[in-house]
């Protein structure tokens, strides 16, 4: 047999398999035209080649779409995370806390307002729906109000299904990709003439339930859809022949209402005119999010799998909550023994938001309420918000002339653009470490003209006293601290100009500066507090009892030490980052 | 360049089957089309195909078909002849045109091609006739 006989499969694209064809051809004399792409060889080489190629293409594209790895089109990744058990989530309404006040011009004992009594909210040009979840009552006695309502962005839609027992796999598939799956309320009529109902619940696991149980499950069905799934007699009461199922679930916009903060009634409540309603904000609307995308989807199907829907690990913590709340921009877990002074028997849980600054306590609360279901008993949760350490950078570079012909100012903007860069690579997180040379390496690296750089480090913190009244701040750098380095933007105490200062002996007090014209340096500083805080060098632990203060320029007052090391590194609940602020760059030109 | 090889009677340098699979009534075997015949079913295939046929290649043919609505007037005629030229230069390496006849067959919308052209290795012309309805296709 000659030597180029055998026929190579294993390729894929049109050209490759028709060269082969081609190759294999070669190997025998009766038909030789296979070079010649008009022969009749040549059209059936084609035609060959164009059906191996689209064979290929297929089995390639169904195997790809059986793994969960390689998986490229949603459908099929729905359905190999519902092997592992695990239901995508929903787009989430944003959730915002107000209070209703209804002033009637009569005097009823009560007024109810309605499950989906509509709030709207305007952002930029948008304007979006609040519903009231629940019915709520407020009487006289409360002023007709209620206080702290939850208004989740999303108006109300029902749909209806007949359940025919004679269809072979009948399913309840919700029409509407934009459901939000948790707002989901089912009602099962008796039949269409009969109008009797009862209210079946959601379920998310088998336990505790019998064959009476009115539950139901959601589970993702195709085209980004949830489906509705019933219990069969066994675990679960399963509708019957006849049954009209009705659901009524909220339709969310995703993440555009987040922020949403100033809202008006949109509609009567209990027949009192959207006049006599007035509503306050107590916290903005947050928490809104799209449906799980694809990527997010085979992260969190597998571990969803590991965790078996139980707290246990670290991770396990992660996991649960990031699928579960998909607000959650970083979250760090740690046990209470690791706190000083510690907390045995606790389990931290600290969360930075994507649209919120801080944790809501109805979230804190929420989420604790969440994950205590699934964690041993006897272990507490404290869920807190994240600590910010900042960084603060002094940078000083000279650049080549004769290499660039770009101006100081360009260069500084690439300079800012690295630190933007390193900021969002290795740092803006829990357990992150500040490392000075990579830093350095960095800036270096912003423009090829750079031929030199300086950089100064220094730990923020920023506090934010209340104008007026005394306050104790703790301020835990986390890092050993240069003696004499703390000191902190300006502010107003006593009518005079003042900030923090640490003397280099433990101790912070509130200094002024002064000109004096017959000193040397022209300039002095004046304490005009003693002892208003201490400072531990090694450990980075600064505790500061900030008097009442006139004023302060800002929302925040910065406190700056410089670190004892040229790296620094954070854990617990404390994320390190680069404000945009806190760079400040200088930049002056060489000819070299 | 390789040298060309005289072609004698017995030696058969291309060897193609026919279009319609044809048997052979006495081998039981696929009958052939070997040297000059073999290079003319290759032209003809190539004038019979139109731009966008073949698969992967979307150029491949002589796209006479274009010309279906146009009027027939020595100019198209001229651009017929034109286009085949060009396109058995492209694709049939095997053959060296000395003369394409392009003629109308008006009432029939046909053209009428006869081309006269020698295989790369025998001198003797070969003369190939062929009739181009300008049909619709779909």
């Amino acid at each position: 047999m000659a030597a180029n006989s055998a026929l190579v499969v294993s390729d894929l694209d049109f050209e490759t398999i028709r060269k082969n064809l081609v190759t294999f051809l070669s190997s025998q004399a009766r038909f030789k035209d296979y070079d010649f792409n008009g022969s009749n060889l040549g059209v059936l080489l084609d035609v060959l080649s164009y059906n191996t190629h689209i064979n290929n293409f297929y089995t390639n594209m169904a195997i790809t779409e059986m793994f969960l790895d390689s998986a490229q089109i949603r459908d099929s990744v729905v359905s190999r995370a519902k092997e592992l058990n695990y239901t995508p989530r929903s787009a989430r309404s944003a959730v915002a806390y107000i209070d209703i006040a209804i002033a009637p011009n009569d005097a009823p004992s009560t007024i109810t307002i309605p499950r989906g009594a509509t709030f709207t909210s305007r952002i930029d040009n948008s304007i979006y729906t609040f519903t009231t979840a629940d019915p709520i009552i407020v009487t006289a006695s409360d002023a007709y109000t209620a206080s702290d309502v939850a208004v989740y962005e999303g108006a109300y839609v029902s749909e209806s299904f007949l359940v025919n027992t004679a269809t072979n796999d009948q399913r309840f598939i919700i029409n509407n990709p934009n459901v939000d799956t948790s707002s989901i309320k089912i009602n099962i009529q008796n039949s269409s003439a009969d109008t009797t109902n009862s209210e079946f619940i959601q379920a998310t696991s088998l336990l505790g339930y019998t064959s009476t149980s009115k539950i139901f499950f959601v589970q993702a069905a195709d085209k980004s859809r949830y489906e509705l799934v019933f219990g069969d007699g066994i675990i679960g009461a399963a509708p019957i022949n006849g049954n009209v199922i009705n659901a009524s679930y909220r339709v969310s916009k995703g993440i555009a209402p987040n922020g949403a903060g100033s809202f008006k009634a949109s509609s009567s409540i209990d027949g009192y005119g959207t006049s006599v309603i007035t509503v306050t904000t107590n916290e903005i609307a947050y928490g809104g999010s799209e449906q799980e995308t694809i990527a997010s989807i085979k992260f969190n199907a597998p571990r969803h799998y590991q965790t078996q829907e139980r707290a246990i690990t670290l991770d396990d913590y992660r996991t649960i909550l990031l699928a579960e709340y998909p607000d959650i921009r970083a979250i760090n877990v740690y046990g209470g023994e690791s706190v000083y002074p510690p907390q045995y028997g606790t389990v931290f849980i600290s969360v930075d938001l994507i649209s919120y600054v801080g944790v809501p306590e109805v979230l804190k609360t929420g989420i604790t309420a969440f994950i205590s279901g699934k964690m041993p008993i006897s272990i507490e949760p404290i869920v807190i918000s994240a600590d910010y350490t900042y960084v603060d950078l002094t940078i000083t570079a000279s650049y080549n002339l004769n290499a660039s012909s770009k101006n100081e100012n360009d260069i500084k903007n690439a300079i800012v653009q690295a630190v933007q860069a390193f900021n969002t690579e290795y740092l803006d997180n829990y357990n992150k470490t500040m490392r000075y040379s990579k830093l350095a390496a960095a800036i270096d690296g912003a423009d090829p003209s750079i031929v030199t750089s300086d950089l100064v480090t220094r730990m923020i913190k920023r506090i934010s006293p209340t104008v007026g009244s005394s306050q104790l701040f703790t301020l835990d750098y986390q890092n050993p601290v240069k003696e004499g380095t703390l000191i902190s933007d300006t502010f107003t105490y006593s009518g005079a100009l003042s900030y923090l200062k640490d003397a280099g002996n433990t101790e912070i007090a509130i200094v002024t500066s002064t000109t004096d014209l017959t000193a040397a340096l022209g300039v002095t500083e004046v304490v005009v507090k003693h002892n208003v805080g201490t400072i531990n060098y090694e450990t980075g632990l600064a505790s500061i009892d900030f008097p009442a203060l006139d004023d302060y320029t800002g929302d925040s007052i910065k406190v700056y030490v410089s670190s004892s090391t040229n790296d620094f590194a954070v854990k617990n609940n404390t994320v390190i980052l680069i404000d945009n602020a806190d760079i400040n760059v200088t930049v002056s030109a060489t000819r070299v | 360049m390789a040298a060309i090889t005289p072609q004698t009677n017995t030696e058969e340098f291309y060897s193609d089957f026919q279009t319609n699979f044809t048997i052979h009534p006495i081998k039981k075997d696929l009958t052939r089309l070997v040297n000059e015949d073999a290079v003319k079913r290759s032209i003809k295939n190539i004038l019979l195909t139109n731009y966008y046929e073949r698969r992967f290649r979307p150029r491949f043919g002589a796209n006479i078909r274009k010309y279906l609505f146009d009027n027939i007037t020595p100019l198209t005629l001229r651009a017929i002849q034109s286009d085949i030229t060009n396109a058995i230069n492209t694709y049939e390496p095997r053959a060296n045109i000395i003369d394409i006849k392009v003629s109308a067959g008006n009432d029939n919308n046909e053209v009428d091609v006869t081309i006269t052209f020698t295989t790369i290795n025998r001198l003797q012309p070969v003369l190939l006739s062929a009739t181009i309805a300008l049909d619709r296709v779909r």
